[in-house]
């Protein structure tokens, strides 16, 4: 049995610098057949690096990377290819106009010396993939069309077309709504059943907890904590991603909504005649609440309504007791309600820009001199730019810094800067954490409590139920219809869960 | 939003290090149009010592440059929201020959200078409606639009010459002559440049003009009015188009059918060098101002060097070609040193 334990691949000292920068120093992981190794650390703590090195994207300073126990070097993206190593990014390399069958079988070659394209075969190979994931949706739909947890299964389908023996998931579940995080976990089981080895990147512990036989910690470019299942808890990976004792376990301290707080969002009967149908929830001055739900329940959708970003076809909103009917995203704002949205860098972010131009986008009247010229400088959105940088705790050298050298962390607290320096009432949160390392999600959080805490009203969507857990109450969608409130804080994710599920089910029979 | 969290953990921001090469690349796509005019500049004071760096050649220089200017900056508020025009040239042209051809018909100057700004105007605003509301791709929208205004222009015409010497020569006074010493052309480039640089950068209009060419989407959900930006940058662009076009029928002293035609290409040159000027990769009226100076540079010290005309079509392409491709490595090397 000395082949089995020669690991798949025992990737040993491996350093890489940049100019000056040690993006990687000295790290050694080893990659069992059949075992899915949880890869955690903050957002540059050199995750992406070690995988790109295995990808063939980065070549290393220095090290060997050792396949069935043969040294190999991978300098390009066809090597790692040919080794069977395959990579499922956070922004799928899917084409979108593509189908399923495309997709999955892209850049394999056709058996005959022209390479004319062999659609029956490819059709075949996609197939038998899909079988094998188990997907129940067409193969023929481009996949634009596809939900995004689809997609991620075609993205995955590809890997497995191409015979993958190492597949590293960055992120996976970061789009995904429960269900669909239950689903991706039965086949990421059922692969490492077949052999296959699974490199398992999140932010999320509890996903590593439950699926990693064996987790690597990275910390500013080295290795800082090895365990296998069951030799440690939350603590430690906590501690070794952080190298601070404490972390996730979530604010004890949130204080109650005032009983005579005044209703400062109320939603009644809305409906946009797509993805909306019935929602109806309130929102009290001081108040969090969560909109629990699977992905396509609507929840994105009842945001956009509120916002003025989609306009609703029945329904009433009111804020502060006066009607609130957006015509534009320009109105919602005028109406003191904002939104983080749920791409950050496609819809809150010009990337290309300083901390303070994204602080201040929109908001040039903040920036402008005295009457009568009123021209705009950078030197008025100067002060705004340094209030939300000391109050949110942006980690960056100045407020010239372009938004895109910064953390995921850094750059959500830009976005949150943005709605806090324009005196928002009502602040909508579209997965306000997600890609966002353990620290700076303590510190969303706590800004979040902070404007509550000031009077402001919070609606949070979140595909994490444990982040829901947290809010005063949860309002859960299912298909489009607000189904059930439950009071927190501390409505566990089973609450949710059953809910959500009895709905689902309901829902189900309904139409059979 | 009175008080927040402590910091739980202070850590230096880092700073990433670049490579030498990258740093070279970094210079270059920050300073590389600069380069190439100061080289240039030394190398035609080699060739026509002279005659190059006088008083009087400068001056010409400046002269040159500044119908061109006018477009390209125009040009640079369109590039700057993340669109295209490749109609400025047409609407150049178009403007120039109806101002000229309704000065014959007898119609005041004024009023014919203001129909020939209204062209630009409406030309700005189809380009505009067309991207914005019915999100036609925008080479598409206004090398069709283009193309509508070289047939306006030939119905108008039937192809022909409008000169208008005859019959107010009073026109050709707006352009030809000086102030000062210096060519009047000059003074309204310096100006309108001047307006343009502050819409630009001191104005909501601008700002909103430079965050949609950033990021659209997220200049909308951040309250940016998109389509008001995009529209009012395509109707700035096109009356710079038409203001050249009218400057270069008084200078020539006819309406040419095809006179403005060029503009077109030298615009669009000199606003992609001048994304290697100071700002890596970003259209801005410095930028662009600096790149129509250089390209002139390089007609004017060639032209005195005695170098057949088709020498500076070829000088212009490779211009042209070389700015883009430094400016685009350049981006690409930010991109990946993040």
């Amino acid at each position: 049995m000395t082949h089995e334990q020669t690991p798949l691949i025992d990737a040993k000292s491996i350093s890489r610098t940049f100019g000056a920068v040690k993006a990687l120093t000295d790290v050694s992981v080893d990659f069992r057949r059949g075992e899915v190794h949880g890869l955690v650390g903050a957002n540059g703590a050199g995750k992406s690096t070690f995988l790109n090195v295995l990808a063939g994207a980065i070549t290393p300073s220095s090290g060997t990377i050792l396949v069935d126990g043969e040294e190999v070097r991978i300098h390009t993206p066809a090597q790692a290819d040919a080794l069977g190593f395959a990579f499922i990014h956070q922004e799928l390399a899917l084409i979108p106009d593509f189908n399923a069958i495309d997709n999955m079988t892209l850049g394999i070659k056709s058996d005959n010396p022209l390479r004319f394209e062999d659609r029956k075969a490819r059709a075949k190979l996609a197939r038998e993939v899909a079988d094998r994931l188990g997907l129940a949706f067409s193969l023929r739909r481009p996949v634009r069309e596809l939900s995004v947890a689809e997609r991620g299964m075609v993205a995955i389908g590809r890997a497995l077309a191409r015979d993958a023996r190492f597949i590293a998931m960055d992120e996976p579940t970061a789009a995904l709504s429960d269900v669909e995080c239950q689903r991706l976990f039965q086949i990421v089981r059922q692969l490492t059943g077949d052999g296959v080895t699974i490199a398992y990147v999140s932010h999320r512990l509890n996903e590593i907890e439950l699926l990693g036989d064996r987790v690597t910690v990275f910390k500013d470019g080295k290795v800082s904590g090895r365990f296998d299942r069951g030799g440690y808890d939350r603590q430690d990976l906590i501690k070794g991603i952080t190298g601070l004792a404490g972390g996730l376990e979530l604010r004890e301290s949130l204080a109650p909504v005032a009983p005579d707080a005044r209703v400062v969002l109320d939603v009644q009967h809305l409906s946009d005649g797509r993805r909306v149908k019935d929602v109806s929830f309130t929102c009290r001055a001081g108040e969090i609440l969560g909109l629990a739900g699977v992905v396509g329940a609507g929840r994105s959708e009842t945001l956009g309504l509120v916002f003025g970003d989609r306009k609703p076809e029945l329904g009433t909103m009111s804020i502060d007791g006066k009607a609130h009917a957006p015509s534009n995203v320009q109105a919602g704002i005028a109406a003191q309600v904002a939104l983080v949205p749920e791409e950050r860098r496609s819809q809150a972010l010009v990337m290309e820009e300083s901390i303070r131009t994204n602080i201040t986008l929109g908001n040039w009247k903040a920036m402008r001199a005295a009457p009568p010229l009123g021209f705009i400088s950078d030197k008025r959105s100067e002060g705004i730019a340094k209030r939300m940088i000391a109050a949110l705790s942006i980690k960056a050298k100045d407020s010239s810094v372009p938004v895109r050298t910064l953390s995921g962390g850094n750059q959500q607290k830009v976005v949150f800067g943005r709605w806090l320096a324009r005196d928002s009432k009502v602040l909508l949160l579209d997965e306000p954490t997600r890609g966002v390392d353990i620290g700076a999600r303590q510190q969303i959080w706590q800004t979040v409590e902070n404007f509550a805490a000031a009077g402001g009203a919070i609606v949070v969507v979140s595909s994490e139920l444990e982040e829901l857990s947290i809010c005063h109450r949860v309002v859960v969608m299912v298909e489009g219809r607000t189904v059930a409130e439950l009071e927190g804080p501390g409505v566990t994710e089973e609450q949710m869960l059953s809910v959500i599920y009895s709905h689902n089910h309901e829902a189900k029979e309904a139409i059979s | 939003m009175t008080q927040t969290a402590a910091s739980p953990q202070v850590s230096e921001p880092t700073v990433l290090r670049r490579s030498t090469g990258q740093s070279i690349t970094l210079f270059v796509g920050k300073y590389g149009a600069l380069i190439v005019l100061a080289l240039l500049i030394i190398v035609f004071t080699v060739l026509s010592p002279r005659y190059f760096l006088t008083v009087g050649n400068i001056v010409q220089i400046f002269n040159q440059s500044a119908l061109s200017a006018i477009v390209a900056c125009g040009l640079t508020l369109v590039l700057a929201s993340n669109q295209f025009d490749l109609s400025v040239g047409n609407t150049a042209s178009l403007a120039g020959v109806t101002v000229a051809f309704l000065m014959i018909k007898g119609v005041p100057i004024p009023i014919a200078i203001l129909v020939a700004l209204l062209i630009g105007v409406a030309v700005g605003l189809v380009n505009a409606l067309l991207v914005t509301r019915l999100n036609v791709n925008a080479l598409v929208a206004t090398l069709g639009v283009g193309s509508v205004a070289v047939g306006v222009n030939y119905f108008i015409t039937t192809g022909s010459a409008q000169p208008f010497g005859s019959v107010v020569p009073e026109f050709s006074l707006i352009s030809v002559g000086q102030w000062l010493g210096v060519p009047r052309n000059v003074y309204y480039m310096v100006v309108i440049v001047a307006i343009l640089w502050v819409i630009l950068n001191r104005t909501d209009l601008g700002r909103n003009i430079q965050a949609v060419g950033g990021n659209a989407e997220a200049s909308r959900l951040a309250g940016v009015g998109v389509k008001g930006a995009t529209t009012i940058a395509f109707v700035i662009c096109s009356v710079c188009a038409a203001i050249t076009g009218i400057l270069l029928a008084s200078v020539i002293g006819s309406g040419q059918p095809t006179g403005g035609d060029g503009y077109t290409l030298s615009a669009f040159a000199a606003a992609f060098l001048g994304t290697a000027v100071l700002r890596e990769g970003q259209f801005h009226i410095v930028g662009t101002l600096v790149g129509v100076l250089t390209v002139t540079v390089g007609f004017n010290g060639l032209a005195l060097a005695g170098v057949p005309s088709y020498v500076q079509f070829l000088f212009q392409g490779i211009l042209l070609i070389a700015a883009v491709s430094f400016s685009t490595v350049a981006r690409k090397m930010i991109k990946a040193g993040a």
